[in-house]
């Protein structure tokens, strides 16, 4: 009779091309980078899903990075560290980023190419009247919803003083509030928001690590015959005597190593919001902005 | 010409050099300085590396009153002899499974000086070789169904006993570490010792396999053997049991002997050097005093079978009722229990992470 055998390898191909979808849906450029966790996880995803629409819309990267500590990444100052990671990470040439190091309490408003001209002075201080303000009441999910809306509508409507008021002075009655967006509150809700082909390829993995650890596990109670290493049980007890010793003290060294220095930003200040206007040229494109403490 | 002797570095293994400024030697490759008496000493130790290691054989003959009465029997399947009483029906060879025939008179070489008679009877092997199957799931079932256990044979196994007296020095590199830190810097101080212990160490009845026909791993894990229990040899143990032949001469057996000792004797030594972050063993010297073997014979239960073209041995100590033996794998059983222990978990996981996402 002949024996059924099962043919393994289309399942094991439909599972490559399943963990291969997943990860290439997932390569696509970050734009909302929370390296700091200041947001849950349904936030991060609408932010992300904000700045995608935005960019391809309006031809510019907006960007969101956060930091818990930028002098973990070698950086002392926010907007070296906004630039860098701006240059290095694949964005178009024109583009608009906020960076926050939360250890120093330092943001940053890092503008390049074109955003230069588009996000002038006037632009960026209204830009930091409506961000500023949630950034130093901690509501980060609405600082950077405004971050994201008015940016967008500052550089599409450049040219237009709408945003003046007859004396010169910002007006905000144009500004686009943040609408807070509350945890979904339905399980429906819930159960759509949940990341499912990661948390599937995940829970796969933990369960064939558990199925080898326990069939290994099975094995080797087959396994009995071992060959043995010394002759302990043979040994007549009490019978080791020690009748030389000799202690010599040959020579010490010393290692030293450096503690990490914690940020050195020259700039001090106490609860008071500190802005500065720089125009920083580096070693790749130029690049404009503002920074400051919230 | 007198010879000049050139010291090492111990840190480095340079050649070291006395520095006539800080009056005392330097090594110019690591600038490690040294005291002269400390890096004697360190040296003298390192020379002192040797081994000695050898036995005083056993002598007792057999008497012809004692070889009457006792015959061989040869197996012509895989050629292995053994010897059994004139009233001793041999079945089944211990060695192979396989049936024996051909016997002949027994003209022994040595004689063995001592025996650990049979403690546990065939009954208590049968029972041990069915408590070794329980518990093992991936045991296939056609394994577990054949009935192979009365040919499971009572055994004298020929081994060789060790007998000495260890004298040791032993040399060791050890360290000490101290720790602090200031507002700047982590600072780590590591403080190197050259470490000397030596000593005696005994040991009593260390066996090693006295026949190439048994496999020596599976005669070491049915160890250890209790010799409280050894009498002197008589014929009249063999009743009823089968015995084998040594033909693994006792110097060949030494080095198996040497190697478990000298393991012991270095971890009982390295035990005695306290108070040190680490210790690493450099070099050493052994030597054997009133040393001695002394060929034995130790009650074995033995059961050869095969399954699948593979031949699986089961043994049981004769005095102790150890039991080993190396259980087959049933794959397609195996791959079935991770598939669904895989499957099984991965379910359990997925299930508690949507609860915690829910909460």
């Amino acid at each position: 009779m002949k024996r059924k055998t099962i043919n393994i390898l289309p399942v094991l191909l439909s599972l490559c091309f399943m963990f291969m979808s997943c990860f290439s849906a997932y390569a696509r450029l970050e734009r909302m980078v929370d390296g700091a966790g200041l947001l849950t996880e349904y936030e991060r995803d609408e932010l992300s899903d904000m700045l995608d629409t935005l960019s391809e819309d309006d031809n510019i990267d907006y960007v969101i990075l956060t930091a818990d500590d930028i002098a973990n990444e070698g950086y002392a100052d926010i907007n070296e560290y906004a630039d860098y990671y701006y240059e290095n990470n694949g964005f178009m040439p024109d583009g608009v980023m906020l960076a926050i190091n939360m250890a120093g309490s330092d943001y940053c408003l890092l503008t390049k190419g074109e955003c230069n001209v588009k996000m002038n002075e006037d632009n960026l201080d209204i830009l930091e009247s409506v961000v500023v303000p949630y950034l130093s009441s901690g509501d980060y999910y609405s600082a950077f919803v405004a971050f994201a809306e008015n940016s967008s509508q500052l550089i599409t409507n450049t040219g237009d003083d709408v945003f003046l008021t007859d004396s010169g002075v910002a007006d905000t009655s144009n500004f686009i509030e943040p609408e807070y967006a509350s945890e979904p509150k339905t399980l429906l809700d819930k159960l759509v928001s949940i990341n499912w082909p990661v948390r599937i390829i995940v829970c796969l993995g933990i369960g064939l690590l558990i199925g080898f650890i326990v069939t290994g596990s099975m094995k080797s109670k087959h396994k009995s015959v071992a060959s043995l290493h010394g002759a302990a049980d043979y040994e007549v007890s009490d019978s080791l005597n020690v009748l030389r010793h000799n202690d010599v003290f040959l020579y010490k060294s010393v290692n030293t190593a450096p503690k990490a220095k914690a940020s050195d930003s020259s700039v001090i200040s106490s609860s008071d919001t500190f802005r500065s206007s720089v125009n920083i040229p580096s070693s790749g494109s130029s690049h404009g902005g503002r920074s400051g403490k919230f | 010409m007198s010879e000049i002797h050139e010291y090492k570095c111990p840190s480095c293994g340079g050649a070291i050099e006395f520095n006539a400024d800080i009056q005392k030697m330097k090594c110019p490759y690591c600038e490690t300085e040294f005291d002269m008496d400390a890096l004697k000493a360190y040296d003298e130790a390192l020379d002192s590396n040797s081994e000695n290691m050898e036995w005083e054989k056993p002598l007792s003959q057999w008497t012809e009153e004692e070889t009457d009465g006792l015959l061989t029997y040869v197996c012509n399947s895989c050629g292995g002899s053994i010897i059994g009483d004139e009233n001793m029906a041999a079945s089944a060879c211990p060695y192979c499974g396989n049936p024996v025939i051909v016997m002949g008179n027994f003209k022994g070489d040595l004689k063995p000086e001592y025996i650990i008679p049979f403690k546990v009877n065939k009954e208590s092997a049968k029972n041990a070789l069915m408590k070794h199957y329980n518990g093992k799931r991936l045991l296939p079932k056609s394994f577990r169904d054949q009935n192979h256990i009365d040919k499971i044979s009572g055994v004298y196994v020929p081994f060789w006993l060790f007998d000495a007296t260890v004298d040791t020095d032993f040399n060791y590199k050890a360290t000490k570490e101290k720790k602090w830190e200031d507002s700047k810097n982590s600072y780590t101080e590591t403080s190197y010792y050259s470490v000397t212990r030596g000593g005696t160490l005994d040991f009593k009845d260390v066996p090693v396999d006295g026949s190439s026909k048994f496999d020596d791993t599976l005669m070491e894990s049915i160890e250890p053997f209790d010799f409280s229990d050894a009498v002197e040899f008589q014929t009249a143990y063999l009743a009823g049991y089968l015995a084998d032949r040594y033909d693994v001469d006792s110097e060949e057996t030494f080095q198996r002997a040497n190697e478990r000792i000298k393991n012991t004797a270095q971890e009982a030594f390295m035990n005695t050097v306290q108070g040190y972050e680490s210790v690493t063993q450099e070099g050493g010297r052994i030597d054997l005093a009133e040393s001695k073997a002394k060929y034995t014979l130790l009650p074995v239960w033995l059961l050869n079978t095969s399954w699948n073209g593979k031949n699986y041995t089961f043994a049981m100590n004769g005095q102790t009722g150890k039991f080993v033996g190396d259980l087959p794998v049933d794959k397609s059983l195996a791959r079935k229990w991770m598939l669904g222990i895989a499957a099984a978990s991965g379910a359990g996981a997925l299930l508690l992470s949507l609860i915690i996402s829910l909460l």
